[in-house]
């Protein structure tokens, strides 16, 4: 049934690039935030309905993972993401012509990213991986204006390294193990216990997946890419794509494949702690308002892989429900930065000053982005973190739980600074007539702060979660 | 039916208080006037109906310890019965007294509270619901001298801030006793707590709460200083009367019933010096006072000395002595108050320099004044008289030197008031005084009723003294009575040559300065006292000042400390973190040739360890 997810948005692409008139061309915008939509839907009632997700519940997440539970619960954030990318794309992506290949690039992107996550062959996830990529490229050139060419050009570069290097890791499993299915390769895997070759194989995998998903020090192309790419492109990178190709296969290549072990939860742990503290000093300095969400968002690509690093149910469960959350938050917040700069025409904090002012709703929606991201309570981004602070002590991991509770400052840091200079300082002359944003550019963006408010508020009252969190911290205690 | 006036003792007054701000909205003063009479006389109705009754009334509360408990006893009684009568008193006055007071409506609110919240401390069985009323007392305490003059804010400020320390002494006592073996419902105790390890530090805390609300030293210095600033009937009413009573009372109920002060103990002896010290440092500061208020204020504190000494002889004679000086102190303060309130009133100042000759204009207040400056120097047969003969005779037993000490504060009190009257009522009258006339009705009837409870209790004091030794019981007293003139004929000779002193020692102030309010000139002047009197005036002896410059010390250094955190994370933390993201800004400079570095040396080091390491 998952299947359909795949291949009706292939149909789709394929039937709205036959020969119409024109004229029809602009059902592409419904068709694809209702496929969006549809697969939200349909990957949430699975979710619920799903005795795995009870058990799993039930079992206060003592269980091992079940393996399609990552995959429903990344399916959704998919479908959320792909969502808010089809309306923030109305405004953001100029004229309707490009509008509706960006609409047919972004049902492509979605086909490639349900690939991902629903395949359970290598060789497959590769090719899926590539072909999220390529579509990654063309939507983040999209206007052809020097900034996107140029950003569009580093992310080539080093995604067509980390192709040579997974594909190399994928040849050198298929040579020892003559596999390329997950438990063909782990059976495979199990009977070299002591060989390097494998591990050479999963160390250039690792790093190739590390430099499709930005992590510290493989980043270099994040920050451009974010900023010279139009909005509704920044939104589904920084959302989904970057997510899925990189982080979501590393966690699916760690548990179905190669499986943990304290060297790897190490290196994981290493990598998150450089990422969070290097996106979070080089956010603190930026004067573009994007740029700055974009290395934010490098910093929280850190926390979910410190939640993969404790190689525990928690931390696992802690790492997912954290990429929700910066879905939920960046969609939100780089909605925000598109409304800011499609009435200032700039995206320069130091000249903006006092939008708040003119832009209310903007603001709050921001306002509780930020703080989300923060992880204040009682917003969702708070719980997420502390599933991963409490995962990280209870590992062993204490130094690391705590320095990524204090890591939290650095992000109420910059996030302070992105409202003030935004939102609260003197407003500029250019800007005292400001309006607030277009109906279509405020809508997602109360619905995604209410998501956040109530994910935040209801969560605690979820009996479930609420003797997930009790439990936890009264073992710690 | 005791019962239920238990509870109503304190619960309609609170209740009326709450309703003084709806009555007040209009512009008549009637309904607020007519209220608080009125809840001052059932009240004193539902005091007498109690007046020597019991009942108890016992609620859980707040866990095993802690009980919604009140119970009615012989001693408390009596305590309503204070309370009531100086409500009814002043109910009557203030409404003469405030008439062009802006302030009447609060004024009122907070009487009735005070009210309240004394009958609650007093009826109540359990000590963390007596704490719970004396600190609600600390409410219409600091409304009432807020309300006077426009500068007594720093004075309610003080009192609210000594009070507060005092009474936060007594909850840690409070605290102590519930984490103790001990119960804190008072009916519970099974026999008295002996007074030693943890118990004593929390006798002493408790000690402290009870005599600070007295009005004792070293708790003493706000009540001066709110002489001048506050609204006198307060003055008359709440550190003069009720005050006296629960201060007092609470002292006996701990020392009685609560715990087990022997005699000859330490506690006993730390008592009786306390109450001396008090009796001798206050009215040598009461002597030299050139301000009707604050010279009464001072004796105000004088007399608690009085009480403490009789109740820290812990004997029979010693503690009725002090109870009963507790309800006539009581008594005559306030009348003495309430005389001075009339001459504000009528003449716009309470300075004695501007004072004088108000005798024969103001002849009613100069009676009561007479009477109860009579009473208060210890003069028979007026109420005085009967209660520090008493207490005498229980300092007496102990040690001649408390005797001499109480005798020589008497003496020194017979001198203030005879300069004060000299002062205020003899003497010449100034011109603009010459056209006064006597104070109006509804502040005479106070005074009056007050001056007559002097006599009245000074001529029948078997009746009051008979009510305290039915509290001390039979077993304590030993079956002996202690109404009637005193016994002792060699107490009374020395009393006698005091007061004979005390009045040719102020002959000899008048004639060597030429003036009634001169009088104590020559003590004022003495080579010592000169310069004890300068520090004094400087509050150099205040603990209240002592205790703001150490505040502004502790406070000089913190700050400090904070500058020196605050530097820390300014200029270190801050500043670095800044430096650091600049620096990470300046090497993200979009070169894709370094970035492309950078992956490919991260991710040889990503290989070489795992190669390594595995």
């Amino acid at each position: 049934m998952f299947t359909l997810l795949i291949l009706l948005p292939c149909l789709a692409v394929f039937l709205i690039n036959l020969p119409y008139p024109a004229c029809l061309r602009h059902i592409s915008t419904p068709l694809a935030a209702g496929f969006a939509t549809m697969q939200t839907i349909l990957a949430v009632t699975q979710l619920t309905s799903n005795s795995v997700f009870k058990t799993f519940l039930e079992s206060r997440f003592q269980l091992d993972l079940p393996p399609d539970f990552i995959s429903q619960f990344m399916l959704v954030i998919i479908g959320l993401v792909g969502l808010v990318t089809a309306i923030v794309a109305e405004y953001s992506i100029e004229p309707e012509q490009s509008r509706f290949h960006f609409h047919t690039l972004l049902l492509l992107s979605m086909v490639s990213m349900n690939g991902i996550v629903l395949t359970n062959d290598l060789f497959t996830m590769y090719l899926f991986i590539e072909a999220a990529s390529f579509v990654g490229f063309i939507m983040i050139a999209m206007q052809k204006d020097l900034l996107g060419l140029e950003a569009s050009f580093k992310y080539i570069v080093i995604a067509s390294v980390a192709t040579l290097l997974m594909l190399s890791a994928i040849a050198i499993m298929l040579m020892i193990t003559g596999e390329t299915s997950f438990v063909g390769v782990h059976a495979g895997l199990g009977k070299m216990a002591g060989h390097p070759l494998p591990k050479l194989a999963l160390g250039i995998f690792i790093v190739g997946l590390c430099m499709k998903s930005g992590i510290v020090p493989f980043h270099g192309w994040v920050a451009d890419a974010y900023t010279g790419a139009p909005t509704a492109t920044t939104v589904l990178v920084a959302g989904a794509i970057t997510k899925v190709t990189g982080l979501y296969s590393l966690l699916r290549l760690l548990t179905s494949v190669f499986g943990f072990n304290p060297q790897i939860n190490v290196l994981m742990l290493t990598l998150g702690v450089l990422t969070i503290l290097i996106g979070a000093l080089s956010a603190l300095s930026q004067r573009n308002a994007k740029r700055m969400l974009a290395y934010s968002s490098v910093s929280q690509s850190g926390y979910i892989l410190l939640g993969i690093g404790t190689g525990s149910s928690l931390g696992i469960a802690g790492a997912l429900f954290h990429a929700f959350n910066h879905a939920i938050n960046k969609a939100l917040l780089f909605t925000n930065a598109a409304a800011v700069e499609y009435r200032t025409k700039t995206l320069n904090m130091d000249e903006i000053g006092g939008a708040g002012h003119r832009m209310p709703v903007t603001m709050v929606t921001s306002i509780i982005g930020s703080m989300s991201v923060a992880g204040l309570p009682p917003l969702s981004g708070f719980w997420s973190k502390l599933l991963i602070i409490i995962a990280l002590w209870k590992s062993g991991f204490k130094a690391i739980a705590l320095f990524a509770a204090l890591a939290s400052l650095l992000t109420l840091a910059y996030m302070l600074s992105f409202q003030r200079r935004i939102f609260f300082a003197r407003t500029s002359d250019r800007f005292v007539s400001i309006e607030e944003a277009p109906r279509g550019m405020v809508a997602p963006a109360i619905a995604l702060g209410a998501v956040i408010v109530g994910i935040g508020l209801f969560l605690p009252f979820n009996q479930g979660f609420i003797e997930v969190i009790m439990l936890h911290i009264g073992s710690l205690l | 039916m005791n019962e239920s006036c238990l509870i109503l003792s304190f619960t309609i007054p609170l209740i009326a208080a709450l309703l003084i701000p709806l009555l007040s909205r209009g512009s008549s003063r009637v309904p607020v006037d007519v209220l608080a009479v009125a809840v001052s006389i059932a009240n004193g109705t539902i005091a007498c109906i109690m007046l020597g009754e019991t009942a108890t009334v016992s609620l859980p509360w707040l866990g095993e310890k802690i009980e919604l408990a009140f119970r009615l006893a012989p001693f408390n009684s009596l305590i309503l019965a204070g309370i009531a009568f100086f409500g009814i008193v002043l109910a009557v006055y203030s409404i003469g007294f405030l008439r062009d007071d802006s302030h009447w409506a609060q004024y009122y609110l907070y009487f009735l509270l005070t009210i309240g919240f004394a009958n609650g401390a007093a009826v109540a069985d359990n000590l963390v619901l007596l704490l719970f009323f004396w600190e609600g007392l600390l409410i219409p305490l600091f409304g009432f001298i807020v309300i006077g003059r426009p500068e007594a804010f720093r004075t309610a400020v003080k009192a609210l801030i000594i009070a507060g320390v005092c009474d936060l002494a007594m909850a840690i006592g409070a605290g102590i006793l519930f984490c103790g073996p001990w119960q804190l419902t008072f009916s519970r105790l099974t026999q008295p707590i002996a007074i030693e390890g943890a118990a004593a530090v929390a006798f002493v805390l408790l000690i402290i709460g009870a005599i600070a609300k007295a009005g004792s030293m070293p708790f003493h210095t706000w009540i001066p200083d709110a002489a001048v600033d506050a609204p006198l009937p307060f003055m008359a009413l709440v550190p003069a009367a009720i005050e006296k009573l629960l201060g007092i009372y609470f002292l006996g109920r701990l020392t009685l019933d609560i715990f087990k002060l022997e005699e000859g103990s330490w506690a006993s002896y730390l008592l009786m010096i306390i109450g001396a010290l008090t009796i001798l440092a206050a009215v040598m500061m009461a002597l030299v006072q050139k301000d009707y208020k604050k010279l009464l204020a001072y004796h105000a504190i004088s007399q608690v000395g009085y009480m403490i000494l009789g109740i820290g002889t812990a004997l029979p004679a010693g503690i009725i002595g002090g109870l009963f000086h507790m309800f006539n102190n009581a008594i005559y303060k306030c009348c003495l108050f309430l005389t001075g309130g009339a001459i504000e009133k009528q003449t716009g100042s309470t300075d004695l320099k501007k004072l004088g000759g108000l005798a024969s204009r103001m002849p009613v207040t100069f009676a009561c004044f007479f009477v109860a400056a009579c009473s208060i120097s210890g003069v028979p047969p007026f109420n005085g008289f009967f209660s520090k003969e008493l207490i005498y005779d229980g300092a007496l037993e102990r040690h001649w030197i408390f005797y001499a000490l109480a005798l020589l504060g008497s003496f020194f009190t017979a001198a203030s008031f005879l300069k004060l009257g000299h002062a205020a009522y003899w003497g010449p009258r100034s011109e603009e005084n010459d056209k006064i006339s006597e104070a109006p009705l509804s502040m005479l009837l106070p005074m009056l009723s007050l001056a007559a409870v002097c006599v009245f209790f000074g001529l029948f004091n078997q009746l009051p003294i008979g009510k305290l030794e039915t509290v001390l019981g039979v077993v304590r007293t030993n079956g002996r009575h202690f109404a009637g003139w005193p016994a002792s004929s060699m107490l009374i000779g020395l009393t006698f040559i005091g007061l004979t002193a005390a009045i040719l020692n102020h002959l000899f102030g008048v004639k060597r300065s030429g003036s009634g309010l001169g009088a104590s000139d020559h003590f004022h002047h003495a080579p010592i006292l000169e310069t004890m009197y300068a520090r004094a005036e400087l509050r150099k002896f205040d603990p209240y000042e002592w205790g703001l410059k150490s505040a502004d010390v502790l406070a000089h250094w913190f700050w400090s400390l904070d500058r020196a955190i605050d530097w820390f994370l300014e200029a270190i933390l801050c500043e670095r973190t800044l430096d650091l993201s600049h620096t990470l800004s300046l090497i993200h400079r979009g070169s894709y040739t370094l970035y492309l570095f950078w992956c490919i040396s991260g991710g040889v080091l990503v290989v070489l360890y795992l190669m390594n390491s595995l």
